[in-house]
């Protein structure tokens, strides 16, 4: 007696003369020419900083030696996790030397830019100049900074990222089997949703069935691609112009090949099944991406984020080139959205997911001061989260940078390679950690979990300035309460009112579908918002 | 009324040898019956009255004249009536009869013929009757009735039906990293009652001979007795004095990796290596090490990444490790694990300070937080004081833990728990009040706090499955396992309850998967393949360009998941399972490794200098391990069965499809008797049926054509049949493969296909028939024979390791 009828055949007109070649991503087209093609859709990036990022840190306000204003109780209160001493000197000295000034409505303000409802003017903030890029982009308006804002409404780690993900700040660690919200507008774009790490992250998860009715509490991964090496990823096969004998490899790919082709017509139980919508979607996605990028070189300032470069980034003691970022695996997930997005044309992608992590700076926040100063773009140093910072937001942008010499870290490289300005006009970056950290630091130099946050929206199309209060006044209260033991920076924005606006770019009216607390009529808790329709016009 | 039968599944997935057949047999038979029926006359024969829960100690010849019957009353509850059936001759199912309350059942040769009648199922007098059919004399023992409803530790236990070879197979799988039990120690276990079993296999001991024996006639074994501590460990192998299959110096690893002994040990640069071996070396305990892993990278979590140390992390581990060894409760574990150095150095405390003249404390609150959240489960959920109390609180009790530094032998190894600038007054931690000198006092008094409080006790349990077991857990789960674990009282112990959980039917449930992570599913695959300690050493090394073993920390590094202790969510751990399932990159490489790079597979059977003996080369021991008929050979359809059973672990998916494949990569070699070149050209199924077609195709209508495989495998056949470039082909005018050539080798075969068709079933039968040489001598070319035959077994198993039945464990 076999087992023959122990799985259940598919019933199928067609099973008993396929080929190979059954795939089981909708999405994916077979190659229609090997030179990049243009966007033709509009793209969501967004990069999730794990372990909550202290914002604070790249934004600060100015320093004021004036006992009880907020220039003079930010420093006091922070100093150490600037790796300074107690001296005001240091903390004016920090400010003078690491920030770039800019004043709402005054100095290095563009007319252009955004400060909603007024609620900043003549607020004056300082971004970190290693930031270089972020400085340009703001200053080029097209950086939204979205200030109090709040994507997991607790402080552990694993529940407020299930929160932000899923984008729900009412998730609970037993639901952990919720779509994406990422997974949930790729459906409604009609595009994939790609991860561009190795494991895909919950933000792509998609819902069950079609937008606009599907099921956010459940989900499908049919649109879900994870490409962690777009230049590598695909299947080894044989070749049938060669011998067919005495090469095993091939025998066995063969072997292979022809096993899942006919496994893929029988039912097998759903835990197994994964693993053949991976064998079709790998084997035909890495045929189709391998044609296109034969013949499209990695862009010199992308490859430099990770390799040795001619010419790029010396080392000042034997004149070597060094690789530019500090996180060669943030290089690869910049080197893979390069090649997704000139791809684009093979793999409609609407939502792309990255990952950048080290953020939960409890102590020695800063570090590697000495080394850094003397050698800034040394990417071997440890610098604490400065070096996210500089990976992720160094660089220059424009005919007029705020540092012309400053190398092109991760976005910048990337903004700088693509092959056309219509392109870039076509894709926003959202950039957000799953909460803040509190508004002291520790005595470890570090700092400790907080709620509210700052997060960004990057944009061409983006209506760039300042969304929400930069600085509540209510902080110097709580900086001097100090029967106040944790303070942190109070919620105000939930993700939902802006993050509804992106997909709403991404695919006109969507937001209200994946984040259904935005929409009209909704009958539950509203989402929190600093001012009401403060992101109606966050795209131009 | 109808009745309905579960056949034996053993049978019902393959075609089981006969020797097979009377190793296993788990027989559940479910008689399916509506209302209540009037009592039945007795069945002729010896009547057995038995009671619920006995279990008799005679045994019973049975005869066609002499038929016995157990009998039992009403229950108020499902029954099982089990038996065990033998016979001083071979005999087959037609040879007995059974009849449960007049009914037709099957019983088989082996243990455990069990048969459930719920309580609306049994009549107000049951019998179950045995007789024996064709003069054949039956032996029937262990008659049992018992109820199916068994708690342990209150969860619903296994029945003796239930718990099966598979089962078995099930919990190693999951809990072992496969283990190394041989077959016959699994079919022990299967047969015994499973709290019995579940005691043997799972527990704490750094040695346990029969999940992980050595290998017959094993030449390396220090570890069956020594070396059990991870810091032990790492010191033997690093140490060139030991006796191991590792070199002292020269090259070892991979081609261009120029490593030795020394780095194995916890400061070395392999240390990671040393773990994995650890856990494929036999004589130790792959489920201690498979918790090891789990405390150290998972739910208590420290990561070498973020600067604690090689030496500090084994230390933790030995440490968490013995405290489960010696069967502490579970607080009193995490107690030692949170005071070890490694946590001080992972979360900072040991900076932590309380300034006494200005109470300020200098302290981050990393760990003051994850103490609750990580160890326990306690997120302060509707407690207003979890954030500024709990939290600050606990900060304060972390001070004073600076990690030794005295150059004593405990050097950077443990904490030095001071009281200067330790907050010495109580402090108030979930509500509740902490006290003692110093913080090892404080973390002592806190942790039976937290075992007891209300998250701990609703989310522990359920984190522990879920991570360790089930994918796929709910909140029905989650209750039962919240009862189990509160129904260890004041003396929560981690064993006893995954014990209970192993052979639980929460676990035992087509409900229930787990995805295996890249570190699972690497050892896994490692366990399976390795039958000796020389493997495990080698790890996939070379050593002079030989190579051994399967590698464990190739596969880790290829899918960037993370080295040991090196967890890619540091505090929150190593590579969750959804992750890994989730990865196009997890099966891109695997499925790559084991094509591309096949020879890693293949390579490994055989060695001239591995361990220096070059008159004595060591052969993979695959011949000690399959199994072997009367006639001393080893028949492909036997070797296909048990490779598929032995690393897949059970028979759902080993249909006409795998069956097809597996006999291919064991039979399908070109026969060129006496030639070096014999038996090393082998043929997948697709080739192997191109072959046969184009055969057919040009020579059908010649008298001497022979589609036997024999001649098929001869030169008769293969030199001139689907053949790259054939004389006839490229006179026909065909550039390479002719069209003919290339659609069956391009050709989808599904299981329908080759069970519909008469040729292919012949091909099978011929060679499931075929034998493997892996005894050859006396024959001038034996060795390389038994090469090729243990190279072809390794392929097979390389083929199974493509299939996505290794990547997750469910039903």
């Amino acid at each position: 007696m076999n087992n023959i009828n122990r799985r259940r055949f598919l019933q199928s007109a067609f099973y008993s003369s396929l080929l190979y070649g059954a795939g089981s991503l909708p999405n994916v087209v077979s190659n229609t020419g090997a030179m990049p093609q243009p966007l033709n859709s509009r793209v969501l990036a967004n990069l999730y900083l794990n372990g909550g990022p202290d914002m604070r840190h790249l934004i600060v306000p100015a320093f004021d030696a004036t006992p009880n204003s907020y220039g003079n109780e930010y420093w006091k209160n922070r100093y150490r996790s600037h790796q300074l001493t107690s001296n005001q000197s240091t903390w004016q000295a920090r400010w003078e030397n690491d920030y770039y000034p800019i004043t709402v409505g005054g100095q290095n303000w563009n007319g252009g830019l955004v400060d909603s409802n007024g609620l900043n003017n003549q607020v004056t903030f300082g971004i970190w100049r290693e930031a270089g890029w972020l400085i340009d982009m703001f200053r080029a308006g097209n950086v939204a900074l979205i200030f109090n804002a709040v994507g997991g409404t607790n402080r552990a780690h694993d529940l407020s990222t299930l929160m932000l993900e899923q984008g729900n700040l009412f998730s609970t660690l037993s639901q952990s089997t919720r779509s994406g919200w990422g997974g949930r507008l790729a459906r409604s774009a009609g595009g994939n949703s790609v991860s561009l790490i190795s494991s895909p992250r919950p933000f792509t998860f998609g819902p069950v069935g079609a937008a606009p009715n599907y099921n956010p509490n459940a989900i499908d991964n049919i649109d879900l691609l994870s490409v962690e090496n777009a230049r590598e990823i695909g299947l080894y096969d044989f070749d049938i112009e060669n011998s067919q004998l005495g090469n095993r490899d091939e025998t066995m790919a063969r072997a292979a090949k022809s096993y899942y082709a006919g496994l893929r017509q029988e039912r097998i139980a759903r835990v197994y099944t994964k693993f053949l919508d991976h064998e079709s979607t790998i084997r035909q996605f890495g045929e189709a991406i391998q044609e296109r990028l034969g013949s499209v070189p990695t862009p010199l300032l992308i490859s430099a984020l990770r390799n040795q470069e001619a010419g790029i980034n010396l080392d000042p003691n034997d004149n070597d080139p060094r690789r530019v970022l500090r996180s060669t695996g943030f290089a690869r997930q910049i080197s893979n959205l390069y090649d997704l997005l000139v791809s684009s044309d093979l793999v409609p992608a609407s939502v792309m997911s990255m990952e950048y992590g080290g953020w939960d700076s409890h102590g020695d926040q800063r570090r590697g001061v000495s080394a850094s100063t003397a050698d800034p773009n040394n990417p071997n140093i440890s610098r604490g989260i400065e070096n996210g910072l500089k990976d992720i937001f160094g660089g220059q942008f424009g005919s007029n940078p705020s540092d012309s010499a400053a190398l092109h870290s991760g976005f910048s490289a990337l903004w700088a390679s693509l092959p056309s300005a219509t392109d870039r006009q076509k894709i926003v970056l959202t950039i957000a950690g799953e909460f803040g950290r509190q508004i002291r630091d520790n005595g470890d130099a570090g700092t400790d979990h907080g709620k509210g946050n700052l997060m960004f929206v990057i944009g061409e199309q983006c209506r760039g300035g300042v969304y929400g209060q930069i600085f509540p006044n209510e902080e110097i209260e709580r900086y001097q309460d100090l029967s106040q033991r944790t303070p942190d920076i109070d919620p105000r924005t939930d993700i939902d009112t802006f993050y509804a606006q992106v997909c709403n770019f991404i695919q006109p009216g969507s937001g209200s579908v994946v984040f259904p607390r935005t929409a009209n009529g909704f009958s539950g808790e509203a989402p929190r918002i600093e001012r009401v329709g403060m992101f109606n016009n966050l795209f131009s | 009324m109808m009745v309905s039968f579960i056949v034996p599944q053993a049978r019902a997935q393959s075609s089981l040898s006969p020797e097979r057949l009377s190793a296993v047999l788990t027989v559940v038979n479910m008689l399916l019956l509506s209302g209540r029926p009037e009592p039945i006359d007795p069945p002729e024969g010896t009547p057995i009255e038995i009671e619920l829960n006995e279990l008799l100690s005679s045994s019973f010849n049975v005869t066609e004249s002499e038929p016995i019957y157990g009998q039992f009353d009403l229950q108020e509850e499902g029954v099982e009536f089990c038996f065990d059936l033998s016979a001083s001759s071979p005999f087959s199912s037609s040879d007995v009869v059974v009849e449960v309350n007049g009914r037709a059942a099957q019983a088989v040769e082996g243990t455990d013929n069990c048969y459930q009648l719920s309580e609306s199922q049994q009549r107000l007098i049951n019998y179950i009757s045995i007789r024996a059919n064709n003069g054949v004399v039956l032996n029937v023992s262990r008659i049992e009735l018992a109820s199916t409803e068994q708690r342990f530790r209150e969860l619903n236990k296994l029945t003796r039906g239930e718990w099966s070879e598979r089962a078995v197979r099930k919990v190693l799988n999951v809990f072992a990293f496969g283990g190394h039990a041989r077959t016959e120690q699994i079919l022990l276990w299967a047969d015994m009652d499973p709290e019995d079993a579940i005691q043997e296999m799972l527990n704490f001991q750094q040695h346990n001979l029969l999940l992980s024996p050595l290998a017959e006639g094993e030449r390396y074994t220090d570890t069956a007795t020594q070396h059990g501590t991870l810091e032990e460990y790492a010191a033997f192998l690093s140490n060139p004095n030991s006796d191991i299959a590792i070199p002292v110096t020269g090259t070892f690893g991979q081609d261009d990796y120029n490593s030795q002994r020394r780095e194995f040990a916890t400061d070395g640069n392999n240390f990671d290596d040393a773990f994995g071996r650890m856990i494929t070396v036999r004589g130790l305990n792959p489920f201690r090490q498979r918790i090891g892993f789990w405390e150290t990278n998972y739910h208590l979590a420290v990561n070498r990444d973020v600067g604690v140390s090689g030496p500090q992390v084994a230390r933790y581990y030995d440490v968490i490790m013995a405290a489960h060894e010696a069967g502490l409760s579970y607080e009193r574990v995490m107690g030692e694990a949170a005071k070890s150095a490694a946590i001080a150095e992972q979360y900072g405390h040991r900076r932590n300070q309380w300034i006494e003249n200005n109470q300020e404390c200098r302290c981050n609150d990393d760990f003051a937080r994850e103490i609750h959240q990580l160890f326990y489960g306690i997120f302060g959920e509707d407690d207003p004081n979890h954030e500024d109390g709990t939290i600050r609180e606990t900060a304060k009790m972390l001070t004073d833990m600076p990690i030794l530094d005295d150059d004593s032998q405990d050097d950077d190894l443990v904490v030095n728990f001071g009281t200067n600038f330790h907050h010495i007054p109580d402090l108030t931690i979930l509500g509740q009040t902490v006290s003692g000198a110093n913080a090892s006092e404080k973390i002592d008094s806190l942790m039976q706090i937290s075992i007891e409080h209300p998250e701990s006790l609703k989310n522990l349990p359920v984190m522990i499955i879920s991570v360790l077991a089930d994918d796929n857990m709910n909140e029905a789960k989650a209750r039962q396992l919240r009862v189990s674990w509160a129904s260890m009282g004041n003396d929560k112990n981690l064993l006893r309850f995954l014990q209970a959980y192993a052979i639980s039917d929460l676990f035992h449930s087509n409900n229930q998967f787990k995805y295996f992570t890249t570190h699972e599913r690497a050892l896994y695959m490692a366990n399976k393949n390795n039958l000796d300690n020389l493997e495990a050493w080698f790890g996939g090394g070379r050593q002079n360009g030989s190579r051994a073993g399967r590698s464990v920390g190739g596969t880790i590094s290829d899918d960037n998941a993370g080295d040991f202790f090196r967890p890619l969510a540091n505090v929150f751990g190593g590579q969750t399972s959804i992750e890994a399932s989730d990865s196009a990159l997890v099966f891109e490489q695997n499925y790559n490794t084991l094509t591309d790079d096949e020879q890693e597979m293949r390579d490994i059977v055989g060695c001239d200098d591995c361990d220096g003996t070059a008159e004595d080369p060591w052969e993979k021991k695959w011949n000690t391990v399959l199994p072997q008929r009367e006639d001393g050979e080893f028949y492909v359809s036997d070797v296909a069965e048990w490779l598929w059973n032995h690393a897949v672990g059970n028979f759902d998916n080993y249909t006409e499809l795998e069956r097809a494949q597996l006999y291919t990569w064991l039979a399908a070699a070109r026969s060129l008797p006496g030639n070096n070149s014999d038996q090393n050209t082998v043929f997948d199924f697709n080739l192997l049926m191109c072959l046969v077609e184009d055969y057919q195709r040009k020579e059908s209508s010649e008298p001497d054509f022979d589609l036997s495989f024999a001649n098929l495998m001869s030169n008769n056949v293969y030199n001139d049949y689907c053949i790259n470039n054939d004389r006839e082909d490229r006179d026909a005018g065909f550039d390479g493969y002719s069209p003919q050539e290339r659609e069956a080798i391009n050709r989808v075969y599904t299981g329908q296909d080759i069970a519909d068709s008469p040729l292919i079933q012949s091909l099978l039968t011929e060679m499931g028939n075929t034998t493997l040489p892996l005894n050859a001598q006396g024959e001038t070319n034996s060795s390389i024979l038994r090469q090729r035959a243990r190279e072809r077994v390794n392929n097979a198993l390389g083929f199974i390791f493509t299939t996505p039945f290794v990547f997750a464990e469910g039903e």
